[in-house]
């Protein structure tokens, strides 16, 4: 059954489609060009099938024609599918594709779709290749021009994070806590694009505690610790003075509080010894009357989208993601083992990749991501960041040969001893030492007589 | 006692012989590496027989050669304790007589020849009985059984078979014969 | 028609032409007619000819 199609007709399947959930943009395009005069299955048909099978349908009808003429949206789709990439980089085509459709011919389309495949095939690793050496050379070379020692401002502010080399090695090493832990924190709604409501956020996860709100005093006079709060300090951190108090009153029990008329607080010590006052100044000081433990700092900035965020000196991202208006889901800190921790493992993989990959091209190195990706990947593959060294990856490996080639040779033989270990000789490291060909590169190969 | 065995092992095709059909020349190699040589268990390889299958070749870093893993049937010499055998004197000697029984020679020692004293004739190169007066020489038959074996892999003609005949049914072929006369004129 | 060939890595390329130029070097006979008398060469040679009798066993 075949009719014409009005241009009602083709406005409902474009409606039908954005309700399917395709773009408009698209949608329009696809009225365009994809819906046919000549359509030779029914309206109601088109409208009630999948929108996938309906796009099948017209991509059908695109194939039957010659090797000339314009791009249709269904040419692109046809062949971009229909070429070995992988889906990312097949789903980055179509939108690059997409774009320049109108300056594209059906040959040229051909042929950038062969360069594509051919570079994409380049691009790949042979199997037997050594990717862990060409891993460590590709970061220990960029890793040279480094600076040696490097306390940079992390482009805002006066936050100050350790960068550079020492960085990395911190990362390698998989410490527990970095030298500066720092969070970034993107901020969800109305948070987002309010400077003032992000400005509140910072009083809400900034650690503030009674020293830095007030004059702590102890007197040896009445053997008291006097608290002078400044009105305005309280003002900008939204912090009311019955807040303060019921902070200090929960110190413990036999402390007496008391405000006095002047706005004072006085904190009593039950023993009156010289000492006690002292420890109670130091405990009264150093109480969190708001904020996060651990939160030093924050601020806001404006990111590349206009959105505001928050930076932060110190790191608690468990707390943090608790905090309302906060988006936890863009949030992140650079304590990987932080991430490990309350993420999971996968997390702490991409954040070692993220930290690392972001320093170097700080420092304006380009390594190929895949390198870094061998890394995370390598101390992750356990499910628990293990550093690269002696108590990690290099520790942990099955051959005695091999430990003992990396790091207290002498130790490692002795228990290797000890233990009545055997070395099966599987490994790279170990055939070298005993100087057979190893399995990596045409050392690997078997070769046979047809 | 001569067997045929079907064996398996590796030989080495030296690449100026690799255009050649591999039938032929894997049979020379195997003929080369093995023919001559001793196994202690299997025996004295004699002649290769067939080459029944060739596996895929092999090749090693270094080596321009080819290495293939073959089945091939295989003649073998293999001396077993208790059998009986028959060969020719080949050398007399002052403590008894060399016996060839095949590729390799059995040692004859003079206390293992009869029952009888047995003494050295050196002029004429003969073993002589004392009562019977009977002679062993080269050159003559006889049947005899192995009781010792001592193979060796590195050097098999140096691997020695002890014989004996003091036992009714062996000795010199022609004092069998005499013997079985005997019996038939005792009836 | 064109012969459906396997396609090799670099490194089992390599290991190939390498172990067919020993051999080469060592007398096996040339499977090819050529000019060049390097063994590394007539080796290349003979891989783009396809004609080299040697193969690569892979783990399945």
């Amino acid at each position: 059954m075949q009719r014409a199609l009005t241009a009602e007709d083709k406005e409902e399947v474009v409606k039908e489609l954005i309700r399917a959930g395709i773009e408009e943009e698209i949608a329009e395009q696809i009225k365009g060009e994809f819906i046919p005069a000549e359509l030779t299955i029914e309206l109601d048909e088109l409208l009630e099938m999948q929108i996938e099978e309906a796009y099948a349908r017209d991509i059908l009808m695109v194939q039957g024609r010659r090797e000339e003429g314009e791009v249709k949206l269904g040419d692109i789709e046809l062949k971009v599918n229909k070429s070995k990439l992988p889906e990312l980089i097949k789903g980055e085509l179509r939108k690059k594709l997409r774009a320049v459709r109108d300056k594209l011919s059906r040959r040229k389309l051909d042929e950038i779709l062969k360069k594509v495949e051919e570079k994409y095939e380049k691009a790949k690793v042979e199997p037997r290749e050594a990717v862990g050496i060409v891993a460590a050379q590709s970061i220990g070379e960029p890793g040279t021009q480094m600076t040696l020692r490097t306390f940079h401002y992390a482009g805002v502010g006066a936050i100050y994070i350790t960068l550079g080399l020492p960085r990395i090695i911190e990362i390698v090493d998989a410490r527990k806590k970095p030298s500066t832990p720092a969070m970034k924190i993107k901020l969800a709604g109305e948070y987002a694009s309010d400077r003032n409501k992000a400005e509140e956020l910072t009083m809400e996860i900034e650690e503030t505690y009674i020293r830095d709100i007030g004059k702590v005093e102890a007197s040896t006079e009445d053997m008291s610790v006097w608290v002078s709060l400044k009105e305005r300090e309280l003002k900008r951190r939204h912090i009311g003075r019955e807040e303060v108090e019921e902070k200090l009153k929960g110190l413990g029990a036999g402390v007496l509080v008391e405000a006095t008329e002047d706005g004072k607080l006085r904190i009593q010590v039950q023993n009156k010894f010289y000492h006690e006052l002292l420890r109670l100044e130091e405990k009264v000081s150093s109480t969190l009357v708001k904020g996060i433990e651990g939160i030093k700092r924050a601020i806001v900035r404006r990111d590349v989208d206009g959105e505001y965020m928050l930076y932060t000196e110190g790191s608690a991202l468990k707390k943090v993601m608790r905090i309302e208006g906060i988006d936890f889901s863009r949030t992140t800190t650079n304590n990987i083992a932080e991430i490990a921790d309350v993420l999971g493992i996968e997390a702490a993989r991409n954040a070692i990749i993220e930290e690392m990959m972001g320093t170097l091209e700080e420092q304006g190195l380009d390594v190929d991501p895949r390198h870094v990706m061998l890394i995370a990947d390598a101390m992750t593959m356990d499910g628990e960041v293990k550093q690269i060294g002696r108590h990690g990856l290099a520790g942990g490996k099955a051959s005695v040969l091999s430990r003992a080639a990396f790091e207290v040779t002498v130790d490692n033989l002795l228990e290797a001893a000890t233990h009545g270990e055997t070395d099966e000789l599987k490994g790279v490291t170990e055939n070298v030492i005993v100087g057979q060909p190893i399995k990596l590169g045409t050392g690997a190969i078997e070769l046979v007589a047809r | 006692m001569y067997i045929e065995i079907r064996a398996v092992d590796v030989v080495r095709v030296p690449p100026k012989r690799l255009g050649d059909d591999l039938q032929v020349v894997v049979k020379e190699m195997l003929q080369d590496k093995l023919e001559g040589r001793m196994d202690k268990k299997i025996g004295m390889f004699i002649a290769i027989l067939d080459v029944v299958d060739i596996k895929e070749g092999r090749l090693m870093i270094g080596d321009p050669g080819v290495y293939y893993e073959t089945v091939f049937d295989v003649l073998v010499f293999r001396p077993k304790m208790q059998e009986i055998v028959e060969g020719e004197v080949v050398e007399i000697v002052e403590f008894g007589a060399f016996v060839e029984i095949g590729p390799l020679d059995g040692l004859l020692h003079i206390s293992q020849i009869t029952d009888e004293y047995i003494s050295y004739d050196e002029k004429g190169a003969k073993l002589v009985t004392k009562d019977t007066n009977r002679t062993l020489g080269v050159g003559d038959k006889l049947r005899a059984r192995i009781v010792a074996i001592s193979l060796n892999e590195m050097d098999p003609g140096d691997s020695k078979i002890g014989l004996t005949m003091r036992q009714p049914g062996l000795g010199k072929l022609e004092w069998i014969e005499e013997e079985r006369e005997k019996e038939k004129e005792k009836g | 028609m064109e012969e459906k060939r396997e396609k090799y890595t670099k490194y089992e390329k390599a290991r190939i032409i390498g172990a067919r130029a020993l051999q080469i070097a060592a007398g096996a006979p040339v499977l090819i007619k050529t000019d060049e008398i390097d063994p590394i060469e007539i080796a290349i040679e003979e891989f783009e000819k396809g004609v080299i009798p040697i193969t690569v066993k892979r783990d399945k």
